[in-house]
């Protein structure tokens, strides 16, 4: 049972992170392009012309999402946590190539949600999604049912990448609130 | 089956919001904020044109003898100076050929500007105290920008953007700036 929990709470947490990165790059491609263009400059001429088409960002946005889906099905989670992990290490090499160039640009790691550089923050991230095929790889035999994990984990992924959303887009939702209390006051007073 | 499928589609829901939410963000980084009508760059009436120091500081001599030298004068202590540091520091190679002129009241000061908005690539000078800017030149504000010619002082603009900057820059191009003050 205690496994079960552990490989839940991972893999809800991963497929959340990836969900929202993943679908932020679709909608925002540009700036990831822009900040590897910073941060590999031996690769400099390649990535000026993906940064500008905004390729590199869809394609990393499509693995991530398809990675964070692939955890949801008992049968894919294996490929989808090694997928994962793959992913998580790119995140840390470039967060670390980031730390050491001292990148000034947005990464548009949540797409325009955040103004946040390549640095330490990806390394973090990076190594915990590279613990996550470790973990199926050992929870795989103790996990119980195949059915009870696929419910649990939908819903959990469900829960945790909303609350990853609003979080993210915190001023947002907050000017959201806002707007929709003055707009029910209003009301009320005529 | 039926919580397994109630559970996917709130996770479709789910997905539909942070869709939604992303291109809001993408939609309001597109729309220009209210600071841009604040962000602006004029010609500086104060500085007085034409006129040539006797020294240079090193860094500044670099933009002595160019058709166009440009020095960018900013100060630790004023705001505007560290929004330009940011723009400079993200600057994809532009602004290269610039000397930074930082202001400061003395040299660990100025040396920390620099280090706290990684303009270490740029040719830079600590000015201790603005003693050379405002005694050669009669700078004494800041972010302002010098343009040098042939060893004259050329152009001077007050500005708190670089593209602002540049776009002023671009029209009075032909330093034509010193013509006109020369004249009258």
């Amino acid at each position: 049972m205690a496994d079960l929990i552990v490989l839940l709470a991972g893999n809800a947490a991963a497929a959340s992170v990836l969900l929202n990165a993943g679908v932020a790059k679709l909608v925002s491609p540009v700036p990831l392009g822009r900040a590897l263009r910073e941060v590999l400059p031996a690769h400099r001429q390649v990535l000026d012309r993906l940064a500008r088409s905004g390729a590199i960002g869809r394609f990393a946005g499509v693995a991530e999402v398809i990675a964070a889906l692939g955890l949801l099905p008992a049968t894919t989670r294996m490929p989808a946590a090694i997928a994962t992990a793959v992913l998580g290490g790119a995140f840390a090499a470039l967060g670390t190539a980031g730390l050491l160039r001292r990148s000034v640009k947005p990464c548009g790691c949540f797409g325009m949600a955040s103004n946040q550089r390549l640095g330490a923050t990806n390394i973090v991230v990076g190594l915990a999604l590279v613990l996550l095929a470790p973990l199926n790889a050992v929870a795989t035999a103790a996990a119980g049912s195949e059915a009870g994990y696929e419910q649990a984990i939908v819903m959990l992924t469900s829960l945790g990448a909303l609350l990853l959303c609003l979080w993210l887009h915190r001023r947002a939702a907050r000017n959201a609130w806002n707007l929709m209390r003055t707009i029910r006051q209003r009301g009320e007073v005529q | 089956m039926i919580p397994v499928v109630f559970g996917f589609v709130l996770l479709v829901l789910v997905i539909a919001t942070i869709v939604l939410f992303a291109m809001m963000a993408e939609l309001s980084s597109r729309v220009p904020g209210r600071e841009v009508a604040n962000r602006w760059a004029r010609p500086d009436e104060q500085v007085q044109l034409g006129v040539s120091p006797a020294t240079w500081p090193p860094g500044v001599v670099r933009q002595r003898d160019k058709d166009r030298g440009i020095v960018l004068v900013l100060s630790p202590l004023c705001e505007s100076c560290a929004l330009v540091a940011v723009q400079l520091a993200a600057d994809d190679g532009e602004w290269r050929d610039v000397t930074l002129l930082i202001s400061a009241l003395d040299e660990q000061r100025g040396l920390a500007f620099i280090n706290e908005h990684h303009l270490g690539r740029f040719s830079w000078h600590v000015d201790e105290g603005g003693q050379w800017v405002s005694q050669n030149l009669g700078v004494n504000a800041s972010p302002t920008a010098l343009v040098f010619g042939q060893g004259r002082l050329r152009e001077a603009y007050s500005f708190n953007d670089l593209p602002a900057l540049r776009a002023e820059l671009e029209k009075e191009g032909s330093g034509n700036k010193l013509a006109r003050k020369e004249v009258v």
